[in-house]
């Protein structure tokens, strides 16, 4: 293929390519590592090691664990169902699980506070029970696990629709039970799309901001994800610190990419 | 009769599928359900197999009515018409699962793993996974992980349609022999009527839904009793209404005749034919040596007609005109059929 | 052919009941919750809260915003995607790797040191001072955060289809004489439009729904630069849950309407290319 194969065409198109990655995505990232130690090792170290982000931390990461396993059997079960059997609806049911796709996070955020906030539909049930879901973490599960529904159902569906059903129903006239078809025939054949998935997911539950932005009430040490913490320290004007803050959330984003490179070769 | 529809009926979406079928398996043997695509064969397996239920009738297993019994609990082996062969699991694991998921003793799975590995000649490739196989390789697994829980009845859909035309030939016959030995009653699903005649022991014709005939090959290939059969089964000439000689043939009304081409002796103006009789004179229309036979298009009053020619007798021309003799043709008249054979006298001369 | 076929792999239930309940419970619930707010509101406040002014200003703000990411992140996604695919380079990885970083970069991570950077004392920012340009806490700031967030859509969309383009047909095309832009219009262009026209409509339709990233560049001044998300934050910093709803129901069915036509355009491009 010769196509704009000449030497100057190829050089300038690659220089522009490089040039414009360097200016929207290298130089950002580059800047976050640069601020983050502007003030020295030593404010970088009591930033990231003081009380308030180890909370940020903890909370973060429980609303991704929470929605990695969500995510787990939600996603295989809502692939079991489209991929093995009819039904009316499926379609539908197929639109459902892509919606949080396509919805602003600031609505997804807003569509729980109107849910169980104050007035909300569930509000008088769950303060019966004295149980705050709004500018609680409970929220802030609840739309992190919003905002990463699709994740492992989108990957999986794909694969085991091509796949066939038949030799799951194959396994079945042999005789073989829902857990023994599930990990011997179906789970060796999505083990990949579900690592995918999860991979995908729990980069978005750890960076998630705007939706839990709506929910969260912004209390410090109770409801404050790493994202609300480089917000309100970046908003007082401590910018070092925000971008200390911030490398955690880069350096676990850069695992995450890196891992799904290596699940993507495999 | 082992296994017994009884008036079949099955419905899809206003679309007669399936129309009163009706036919009996003798135990043991093997039936071939043949028709073209979307006759509906499949869905015959598939209501036997319990996969899908028919909207009217009853099938009959060993004497039980199977109708309500989940598929498992039917004692029937299935084998898809892409084996479905389990892809994480080696050869002796794929064999191995149904029994198993049966609670077999381990002492006992390993007995019978091993014995269908030798059966299928699979002994050494018994730590293989399927995608290291080859296509036979697959279906012999396929067959084996099937009859190895000792099921009453051993369904296979189209079981040779994934393989190459040399491999199918050679499984063919392998499969034919080993299911009489394991002694299963036997059904399966075909489109191919060579596959039908050569491996089954009994043909069910099926066309849009409806039995055409049921019989033994011969039987299927030398008496088709409707015109779809006479079409659908192996290559005849359609002539309309030809005035054969030496054939007793309708008086005053349109008849259709279907010859096969094996039954025309083809013979030049100097050779010696071995008969007595009347021939008629033809044209050579084209000649195709296929190896085995030459095949000879030839016009015949107007008609055109095919004949089979050794590739050891001499070679005919373009245009030439032939002598012929019709050995057997099947005449048809109003929807009834009647095989014939030249009452001239004839010595016994075969291709 | 798959006829009413029994359900025979077991699980059938199983799966039914905890997909209902996931979905029920995190997405239909919500929504529905939603939409009766929405009801409650009444026709004519919802026109007013739907139309005024400001509103109005933040509709415009945020998709003018789209558009001009959208056109520019197409262009250079055309630009990537033919880069990765067609030449061989030292770093070809890298560049593969990097691409992936916005879609999972912290949006807040992206907005702080977008910010920071095109700020007059920025690194970037300054450059442009003496040229009397300003990027953050202005329009094109808006622009910059959301090219570097929908950064990845079109080189996804595009590169698999410049993959798997078939060369015959262009090196056939080249043999007979056309000139190099000639194939790239009538042989190029062609196979890859529908994905560009894909890549396109979610760029522009994830634009429309960005905050994070943007909330700290754009200066967030009404009328200006006040993108609808962030007034829609407001409302419900200030409890005006009713304004809130109605904003975000005016966003749900813009973007259905938007991504409806992207579809429908796209599975037309499909057609007619066969």
């Amino acid at each position: 293929m010769q196509l704009l194969q000449t030497k100057p065409i190829k050089w300038l198109l690659l220089v522009l390519a490089w040039l414009f990655i360097g200016i929207v995505l290298v130089l950002p990232v580059g800047l976050v590592l640069v601020q983050a130690f502007a003030s020295g090792w030593h404010t970088y170290l009591t930033t990231i090691s003081s009380l308030v982000t180890l909370q940020a931390i903890n909370l973060t990461v429980t609303a991704t664990l929470i929605s990695i396993v969500f995510n787990l059997v939600f996603g295989v079960s809502a692939a079991w169902l489209i991929a093995f059997y009819d039904f009316p609806g499926k379609r539908l049911l197929n639109a459902l699980i892509d919606l949080p796709f396509s919805v602003s996070p600031v609505i997804a955020g807003l569509i729980f506070i109107l849910t169980f906030g104050r007035g909300g539909w569930l509000a008088p049930l769950f303060s019966a029970i004295h149980v705050q879901i709004v500018f609680a973490p409970p929220a802030i599960f609840l739309t992190t696990v919003f905002v990463t529904f699709p994740f492992v159902a989108r990957e999986v569906i794909p694969v085991l629709e091509a796949k066939g059903r038949e030799e799951e129903q194959t396994a079945a006239l042999l005789g073989a039970s829902f857990s023994q078809i599930l990990w011997q025939i179906t789970f060796p054949a999505i083990k990949a799309p579900v690592a995918g998935g999860l991979v995908l997911a729990t980069a978005r539950a750890l960076g998630e901001f705007g939706a839990v932005a709506v929910v969260s009430g912004n209390i410090q040490g109770k409801t404050l994800t790493l994202s609300l913490l480089v917000q309100n320290l970046y908003n007082d004007f401590k910018f070092n610190e925000a971008f200390a803050v911030a490398t955690i959330l880069l350096g676990s984003t850069i695992l995450v990419v890196l891992l799904k490179q290596r699940l993507l070769k495999n | 009769m082992y296994i017994e529809f009884k008036g079949i009926t099955k419905q899809f979406q206003q679309r007669q599928v399936l129309n009163d079928i009706n036919f009996g398996v003798k135990e043991g043997s093997i039936t071939a359900l043949l028709g073209p695509s979307g006759s509906g064969k499949t869905t015959i397996l598939r209501i036997l197999a319990g996969l899908e239920t028919a909207t009217k009738g009853s099938v009959s297993v060993a004497g039980q009515v199977v109708d309500e019994l989940a598929p498992q609990a039917r004692g029937i082996g299935f084998g898809f018409q892409n084996y479905a062969l389990f892809r994480y699991l080696t050869v002796y694991e794929n064999i191995a699962f149904g029994l198993k998921t049966q609670h077999w003793p381990a002492t006992k799975i390993k007995q019978r793993v091993t014995e269908l590995l030798a059966l299928t000649e699979l002994t050494a490739l018994a730590q293989h996974y399927p995608q290291q196989l080859s296509g036979g390789q697959k279906q012999r697994v396929a067959f084996a992980r099937a009859i190895a829980p000792h099921p009453k009845v051993l369904l296979l859909d189209e079981p040779f349609a994934a393989l190459d035309t040399q491999i199918r030939r050679e499984l063919r016959s392998w499969l034919k022999q080993l299911i009489h030995r394991v002694g299963i009653t036997s059904i399966f699903v075909t489109h191919d009527h060579e596959e039908a005649i050569e491996t089954a022991d009994e043909i069910v014709v099926i066309n849009q839904g409806a039995i055409e005939q049921i019989g033994a090959p011969t039987t299927i290939y030398n008496q088709p009793t409707s015109l779809f059969v006479a079409q659908f089964i192996g290559h005849s000439s359609q002539l309309l209404s030809p005035n054969l000689q030496g054939f007793k043939l309708p008086v005053r009304q349109s008849f259709k005749a279907y010859i096969r081409p094996e039954q025309v002796q083809v013979f030049r103006q100097n050779e010696q034919p071995p008969t007595t009789g009347t021939l008629e004179r033809a044209f050579v229309v084209n000649t195709t040596f296929s190896g085995a036979v030459v095949s000879v298009a030839l016009k015949w009053h107007g008609q055109a007609l095919m004949a089979n020619r050794s590739p050891l007798q001499a070679p005919l021309h373009h245009g030439e005109a032939v002598l012929i003799f019709i050995q057997q043709a099947l005449i048809f008249t109003d929807g009834k059929s009647e095989l014939q054979r030249n009452l001239q006298p004839a010595a016994a001369y075969a291709l | 052919m798959q006829q009413t076929s029994k359900r025979l792999i077991p699980g059938y239930y199983f799966s039914l009941v905890i997909t209902l309940l996931g979905v029920s419970l995190i997405v239909l619930l919500p929504f529905a919750a939603l939409v009766i707010s929405g009801w409650q509101v009444g026709a004519q406040q919802f026109w007013q809260e739907a139309t005024n002014s400001r509103v109005l200003a933040s509709y415009l703000v945020s998709i003018k915003g789209a558009l001009v990411a959208a056109i520019i992140n197409t262009g250079f996604g055309l630009l990537l995607a033919w880069v990765l695919t067609q030449y061989e380079f030292p770093g070809k990885w890298l560049l593969d790797s990097l691409l992936d970083l916005p879609f999972a970069l912290p949006t807040a991570v992206a907005g702080i040191a977008l910010a920071y950077l095109f700020s007059d004392q920025g690194w970037l920012g300054r450059l442009v001072v003496p040229l009397g340009w300003k990027i953050s806490y202005t329009f094109n700031g808006i622009v910059i955060a959301m090219i570097f967030v929908t950064l990845p859509f079109v080189v996804r969309e595009i590169q698999p289809v410049l993959e798997q383009l078939d060369f015959s047909v262009q090196e056939a095309a080249y043999t007979l004489g056309g000139g190099t832009s000639t194939i790239l219009r009538r042989l190029v262009l062609p196979e890859i439009l529908p994905a560009l026209v894909s890549g396109f409509g979610l760029v522009f339709a994830r634009c429309l729904g960005e905050y994070g990233s943007i909330v700290f560049i754009a200066g967030n001044q009404p009328y200006h630069t006040e993108i609808t998300p962030l007034l829609i934050m407001f409302k419900l910093e200030a409890h005006d849950y009713s304004g809130a709803t109605v904003l975000a129901l005016v966003m749900l069915l813009f973007s259905f309407t938007f991504s409806f036509i992207i579809h429908s355009w796209q599975r037309w491009l499909l057609q007619r290319k066969g």
